[in-house]
């Protein structure tokens, strides 16, 4: 399995579809409360806490005791995020991890953005927990797990769903 | 009148709901693995065993999303209790215990719309069945979000019969597809009315109901139609375990509730 970090775009960008790969660096986790208020800000023309520009996107929110090395972290529902989709066009992901597909017309304004979908194993979220090396909140504490928090990954094995020259996983 | 020590109860619970987090007694025998499974199907399912063992030698929560707490309480007649005069503030102080100061997450929100985290995973979802006898017995279910969300109900006409419950069973599955962590754990309530139908899909999962076989078989025939298997991936394991709980209902009335579980089953008992 090849080993690709998320900070390298190329490399990125290179992997295809149903191929597994394992990610290495900093992935921005958030899920539905932070997307909607990353959401309000840009519409109110305020700026973001974090640039999302080439930064990897993992709809998740973590158990607290991850940052003890003894908690869990998985993916969420990708669908659920799509009404957050036009923002993330507007704001430059290089990719999105989560679980589950998107409907054919979201996997469209995703591939018309060039943001890259990847799948990571829904409720595995012991395996992923002993893959994060560090977690921290950098925004939004007050939402406990729906904060926005910075995760180091190594070993992340995820499956392409969307790549880079369009082809997506059905 | 038997007593039971409130503090008994409350300590026997956040107990039960810690092992239920990293090593449930309902997933003790199963292995994901098989040898019908292939391609990506295959690596997830390697993925998930993998996640078992961790949990378990680790002490990690299998699942980042460790529930909502669904109680069922089975409390005879002679059965009583110290500490509270309900049952309510017991429980939720277990839950208190066994979320916020055990570390894992908590996700649920005081309020539908404004979405603010309650920050101890209170209120659990209680259900108090009245029997005879003395004893008190409680089962316990940690249900995450993204099944209970490819969850529902339909009101079907009688004549619908079994094919047309079917239908909805396999419409149900289609459409959550990866997004509620498959292999499912699949029950069924059917009968009652649009309230207790829920309820009863519960009970076929908490207590492993076994009611119309017929039905079972009929749904376990249609599973491979689904073509997607576990994740999500194609394959050919969509669903675990079919279970069916059946009741009385009115002459207009077949109500259907289909309740799926993630592969993550986190449930478990204990009798006081």
């Amino acid at each position: 399995m090849r080993k690709i970090p998320v900070a390298d775009l190329d490399a990125l960008r290179s992997v295809k579809m149903g191929e597994f790969v394992a990610l290495e660096g900093v992935l921005l986790a958030m899920r539905d409360r932070t997307l909607a208020r990353l959401a309000e800000l840009k519409k109110n023309g305020e700026p973001l806490p974090v640039p999302l520009a080439g930064r990897v996107v993992f709809f998740a929110g973590p158990t607290p005791g991850l940052a003890d090395g003894r908690g869990a972290v998985g993916p969420t529902t990708s669908r659920r995020m799509a009404a957050y989709l036009p923002f993330l066009c507007d704001t430059g992901p290089v990719a999105i991890i989560g679980k589950g597909l998107f409907d054919e017309k979201d996997a469209e304004r995703l591939r018309s953005c060039n943001i890259l979908y990847l799948q990571a194993i829904g409720g595995a979220g012991a395996y992923y927990g002993a893959r994060a090396g560090g977690v921290g909140a950098v925004a939004f504490e007050e939402y406990g797990p729906e904060a926005l928090f910075e995760l180091t990954v190594h070993d992340f094995v995820v499956m392409m769903t969307l790549d880079g020259a369009g082809a997506a996983w059905r | 009148m038997r007593i039971v020590d409130g503090e008994t109860i409350i300590s026997a619970l956040a107990r039960l709901i810690g092992e239920l987090v990293v090593d449930p007694p309902s997933l003790r025998d199963t292995a994901f693995c098989a040898p019908d499974l292939t391609g990506a199907e295959r690596e997830a399912a390697a993925i998930l065993d993998e996640n078992l063992r961790i949990a378990r030698a680790e002490r990690r929560p299998l699942c980042q999303d460790c529930g909502m707490v669904q109680v069922w309480v089975k409390k005879g007649k002679f059965a009583s209790f110290s500490g509270a005069s309900t049952l309510r503030p017991l429980i939720d102080e277990a839950v208190r215990r066994a979320y916020r100061d055990g570390g894992l997450r908590c996700s649920m929100v005081k309020d539908p719309f404004d979405r603010k985290n309650s920050g101890d995973n209170t209120p659990a979802s209680i259900h108090i069945e009245e029997l005879d006898g003395a004893d008190l017995e409680f089962t316990v279910l940690l249900k995450g979000g993204g099944s209970e969300n490819v969850s529902r109900v339909a009101m079907l006409p009688p004549s619908a019969g079994r094919a047309g419950v079917a239908d909805i069973v396999l419409s149900a599955l289609r459409e959550a597809g990866g997004s509620g962590c498959p292999p499912y754990h699949v029950a069924i309530g059917v009968g009652g009315s649009f309230d207790t139908v829920a309820t009863l899909a519960k009970q076929a999962l908490l207590f492993d109901r076994g009611d119309d076989p017929e039905l079972r078989d009929l749904i376990l025939r249609r599973v491979p139609e689904l073509g997607y298997g576990i994740a999500g991936f194609p394959g050919v394991r969509p669903v675990t375990a079919v279970r069916v709980a059946t009741a009385p209902t009115h002459i207009a009335m077949l109500p259907v509730a289909v309740l799926l579980n993630c592969h993550a089953f986190r449930r478990g008992g204990v009798s006081l």
